[in-house]
């Protein structure tokens, strides 16, 4: 809920994932989690009131209380950290670009189900 | 266990790839302005997820790839988080959009049935080299086309060839292109956000080297 309200903000907003990972001073891959609802909203106020300045949210307006909300609500949410087999196989590449367009070895792909059952 | 040994990339015209690189960007970004917001349009106009992955590049050896539900690319975290790295994670982010638009038959018309993962072993070991190679190829002509606007580029050789002219130096271009090219290669690429090494495949697959009335 709260990812989905971030990321529409700030896809309206033109900010690329990247840029708001940055401006943030959050690591790409974590806020990548919050937003697709792999990882729990922040709770520091600090941290919140920093987001809403990015996607230009006035203090006190309507969006600015649905933001603290939602944080608030989704920190008693248990993120499912817990993968599938069937979701770890939609995560496998379909295509993937290496250099010198070398196929990955089983032993890369084996590892990169470690990583994706971890990280998600 | 299923066979894949047999899957067959489909033959497409390069002039049809470059088609629909052309009509993407003019359906979803103002065409004729550079550099192309690949991430943009990747997210906010095509509705795929860009997901970050830590390790990727380092422990998997790969750079980005489509996710086998098509709804996201998949990029090497710390690179995305590096600015070294910008023009390259365009090109590969293309590339995988590439796949997206080109080959999503990939699944349908080869009935790939991938429920566990040892069949994913299967698949990836089994999928034949060269027919990988032929989806590859197509996906970079479609990612240097979609970057890489043609109208752009002609634009930039021809202010190489002014420059060039201004200063005496167009007898150059008739004596030793390849040369001239590589010293122009930085300015050719800077407005596009590309790597050298693009730029160079661009004006070669579009012909536009040496430029007209010079050299060739």
């Amino acid at each position: 809920m709260f990812g989905e309200f971030v990321k529409e903000k700030r896809l309206l907003l033109k900010i690329s994932l990247r840029q708001f990972a940055r401006d943030l001073g959050e690591d790409p891959s974590n806020w990548s989690k919050i937003e697709r609802s792999a990882a729990s909203a922040p709770q520091d106020e600090a941290k919140l009131a920093k987001i809403a300045m990015i996607l230009q949210i006035q203090k006190d307006s309507d969006e600015w209380n649905q933001l603290f909300d939602m944080a608030s609500i989704d920190a008693g949410r248990i993120p499912d950290y817990l993968m599938s087999d069937k979701e770890i196989l939609k995560s496998l590449p379909a295509f993937f670009r290496t250099v010198g367009s070398i196929k990955p070895k089983p032993e890369e792909i084996e590892k990169l189900i470690d990583i994706i059952r971890k990280e998600g | 266990m299923t066979d894949f040994s047999n899957i067959k990339c489909r033959y497409i015209l390069k002039k049809e790839i470059w088609s629909r690189a052309d009509e993407l960007v003019k359906a979803h970004w103002c065409y004729g302005e550079t550099p192309v917001d690949i991430e943009h349009i990747v997210e906010s106009k095509i509705g795929l997820e860009i997901i970050p992955l830590s390790g990727l590049s380092n422990i998997c050896g790969i750079d980005a790839y489509l996710k086998s539900d098509f709804s996201g690319i998949v990029i090497d975290n710390s690179r995305y988080n590096d600015e070294r790295y910008d023009s390259r994670l365009r090109f590969s982010i293309a590339h995988e959009l590439g796949h997206y638009v080109l080959h999503e038959y990939l699944y349908s018309d080869n009935n790939l049935n991938i429920d566990e993962p040892r069949e994913y072993y299967n698949f990836i070991t089994n999928f034949p080299e060269n027919e990988y190679r032929s989806f590859e190829y197509q996906a970079n002509q479609f990612a240097g086309r979609l970057l890489v606007p043609r109208e752009n580029l002609v634009e930039e050789v021809n202010n190489i060839s002014n420059i060039l002219e201004k200063n005496n130096g167009a007898h150059l271009l008739s004596v030793n292109p390849d040369y001239v090219l590589e010293r122009a290669t930085p300015l050719l690429c800077k407005p596009f956000g590309v790597s050298e090494d693009v730029i160079k495949r661009r004006v070669e697959e579009e012909e536009l080297w040496p430029p007209t009335g010079f050299g060739r």
